[in-house]
């Protein structure tokens, strides 16, 4: 092996470590997501259990690419060290899917968004299963 | 067997077509349908989606049509359902008019081309297009109407009031084939997921068009054939080459009719040999872009659609001669914001821009014949122009909303899921391919249904429109 083809051979090995690093902490990421946003609710101690394991097995996490999921943790890392890079808001945006997947999953936006009231977990939010489910709608709120 | 009329296509161009000829023929004529896939009933789709788990369920049900093209440029992409009643059955129903300027782009802005027809010459069609689905909308709209809406219009959000308030008949609900009430079909209750609407309320060619056209005893429908190619004697064509249970097969007819969209329908022509420099050139559709609002203190709730608006705001004006014009939608599906009680304080529009067809971006023959190739170079600075505008004015446009944060999207979406020109309509042969009755300048006894005869692409979805204009081409004919 000659001197540059080492040098890529490292910066590959590297690169593959840290896409690794960040891709198996990428369901650590999203329960700390989850928890932080959902810390003012009044939520069943098992709900995020649940939510994680359904979301894998309904292969939730495939509709999120292995550059998104990076993008997410590295983003999630970075804004933790209060550190706002570059396309930040599309890591809010994301992370605003996550968390709204979980609360779809759980009884808060029926009971209209109510603090006061217990969040449990209802089952995995499924649109194909569950007709008229949208719990902003007409059906729910007046404009 | 000789046929009266060949159809290639089962999809929103061939049936309004269809039972418009249908109306006005004798009861003794014969039609043959070729349909290149398969009828898979609504309720089967749907039992799939359920059954699988979510994270695998496709968008487009019936197959998303990538393996029967060949995309040169797959970072640009074309979705569309290759099955019986082609993307009716993905499609979202959003239905609002073009607007009459629309059709003379050249004579009022000096961009693109006009149309051979006016707003006023499809005005009607429009109409009956309107009742045969049923569709929902508000008795003021920005383009003239002659008849009201069928249906009434679905609920705004709290977000399209304050908008409606500050741009009147400019901000709308929008006009759609989701029912708002229940009638031919379930009232629409904003499942949003319109590619696979869990309660049918979505007009598709299935639940609104089969059982009126496709039982007709005098039609007979072939699955899984595709026509491959016009045969053609002295500027007439004869009948269709197609493949069925893989065997090459022939059929022929006094008239023949391509309704296969602007991938297909312009494929078969190159196959025919047809030589007119336009065909197959300008493949184009619109250009979207996102754009999420967060609002101060604000709920955007009350919705009764997933798409429950449309604004007009940046649609038509002088401003057209140098930059594109953009259809707003309002969205209305399970969008929030992550942040603790600001849960739904949020906006969500698309920002869709009509666009200068590109005669470089076209589909051309493979060396299958099954298989044509597209190659989509890129849309024109036009649309550039458009989305600046859109971007340096954008909190100005939105100003009566109270605003937290903007974030306009600086990516286009691959597609809009739009498939036009490549076979433009025009007064004469040497600017296009067929006229204004969709007949093939050389070919007469050809027609070339659907958006692939759009000259230009408007800001506005344009399935109504092509439908008005199959219903108006089967009136012409007969
Ligand atoms: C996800 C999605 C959402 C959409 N939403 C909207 C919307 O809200 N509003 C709107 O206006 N438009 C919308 N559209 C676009 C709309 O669906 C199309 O404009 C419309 O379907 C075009 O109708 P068509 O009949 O020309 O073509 P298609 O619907 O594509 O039908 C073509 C038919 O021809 C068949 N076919 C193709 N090739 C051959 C062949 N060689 N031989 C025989 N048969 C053949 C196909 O199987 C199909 O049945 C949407 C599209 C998609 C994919
Ligand atoms: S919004 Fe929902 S109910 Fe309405 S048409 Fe779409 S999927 Fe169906």
């Amino acid at each position: 092996m000659n001197r540059r083809s080492f040098i890529r051979f490292s910066a590959l090995t590297v690169v593959a470590a840290i896409a690794a690093y960040f891709l198996l902490k990428f369901d650590r990421v999203v329960r700390r997501m989850i928890t932080v946003d959902t810390d003012g609710l009044k939520l069943n101690g098992e709900a995020i259990d649940r939510f994680m394991a359904d979301a894998k097995k309904e292969f939730f996490w495939d509709r999120f690419s292995f550059s998104k999921k990076m993008f997410i943790c590295v983003q999630h890392f970075l804004s933790s060290l209060g550190i706002k890079v570059a396309y930040h808001h599309k890591y809010v945006q994301n992370r605003s899917v996550i968390t709204g997947q979980f609360l779809l999953s759980t009884d808060f936006f029926l009971n209209k968004m109510d603090t006061s009231q217990p969040v449990t977990y209802i089952g995995f939010f499924n649109q194909y299963k569950t007709g008229c489910s949208n719990p902003f709608s007409s059906i729910r709120f007046t404009a | 067997m000789h046929y009266n009329l060949i159809l290639a296509g089962t999809g929103f161009a061939s049936s309004f077509f269809l039972k418009k000829y249908l109306e006005k023929s004798s009861k003794d004529i014969r039609v043959l349908v070729l349909e290149r896939g398969e009828f898979i009933p609504h309720q089967q789709r749907l039992q799939d989606a359920r059954s699988k788990p979510l994270g695998k369920v496709s968008y487009v049900s019936g197959g998303n049509g990538g393996n029967t093209f060949k995309n040169n440029t797959p970072e640009k992409s074309w979705i569309f359902d290759p099955s019986f009643g082609g993307s009716s059955n993905c499609w979202t129903g959003c239905t609002p008019r073009f607007m009459p300027n629309d059709f003379e782009m050249k004579s009022k802005y000096n961009v693109g081309e006009d149309w051979p027809v006016t707003y006023q010459d499809i005005e009607s069609y429009y109409c009956d297009v309107e009742d045969i689905m049923s569709t929902s909308g508000p008795d003021i709209t920005p383009y003239p109407m002659s008849k009201k809406y069928p249906q009434p219009a679905h609920e705004l959000s709290t977000v399209d009031k304050v908008l409606q308030r500050a741009y009147g008949d400019q901000y709308i609900s929008q006009p759609t084939a989701r029912s708002s009430i229940s009638n031919k079909r379930n009232k629409c209750c904003t499942s949003a997921i319109c590619h696979l609407c869990p309660v049918e309320a979505k007009f598709t060619i299935e639940n609104g068009l089969k059982s009126v056209v496709y039982s007709d005893p005098r039609v007979e429908i072939i699955y899984q054939a595709q026509v491959i190619q016009v045969d053609t004697k002295n500027n007439i064509a004869t009948g269709v080459l197609y493949r069925h249970a893989n065997q090459d097969k022939k059929a022929t007819a006094d008239v023949i009719a391509l309704g296969a969209n602007a991938i297909f329908n312009a494929h078969i022509l190159l196959n025919s040999g047809d030589t007119n420099v336009h065909t197959g050139r300008n493949l184009s559709e619109q250009v979207g872009y996102y754009g999420y609002f967060d609002l101060k203190d604000f709920q955007n709730v009350g919705g009764s659609s997933i798409i429950t608006a449309n604004g007009f705001m940046l649609y038509d004006g002088a401003f057209r001669s140098e930059r594109a014009a953009c259809i707003i939608e309002s969205h209305n599906d399970v969008f929030i914001r992550h942040e603790a009680g600001k849960w739904r304080n949020i906006a969500k529009f698309k920002f869709v821009f009509e666009d200068i067809p590109q005669a470089d971006n076209r589909v051309e023959r493979s060396a299958d014949p099954l298989i044509p190739v597209v190659t989509y170079k890129a849309h024109s600075d036009y649309v550039v122009k458009g989305y600046d505008y859109l971007k340096n004015n954008i909190g100005k446009i939105f100003g009566s909303l109270p605003i937290e944060n903007i974030y306009l999207d600086d990516k286009y979406q691959p597609s809009e899921a739009h498939i036009l020109g490549t076979a433009r309509m025009s007064n004469d042969a040497a600017t296009g391919v067929v006229d204004k009755d969709l007949r093939h300048h050389q070919y007469r006894n050809l027609l070339v249904l659907g958006g692939s005869a759009f000259p230009t692409i408007t800001p506005s979805n344009p399935t109504i429109t092509l439908a008005a204009l199959s219903l108006r081409a089967a009136d012409k004919l007969i």
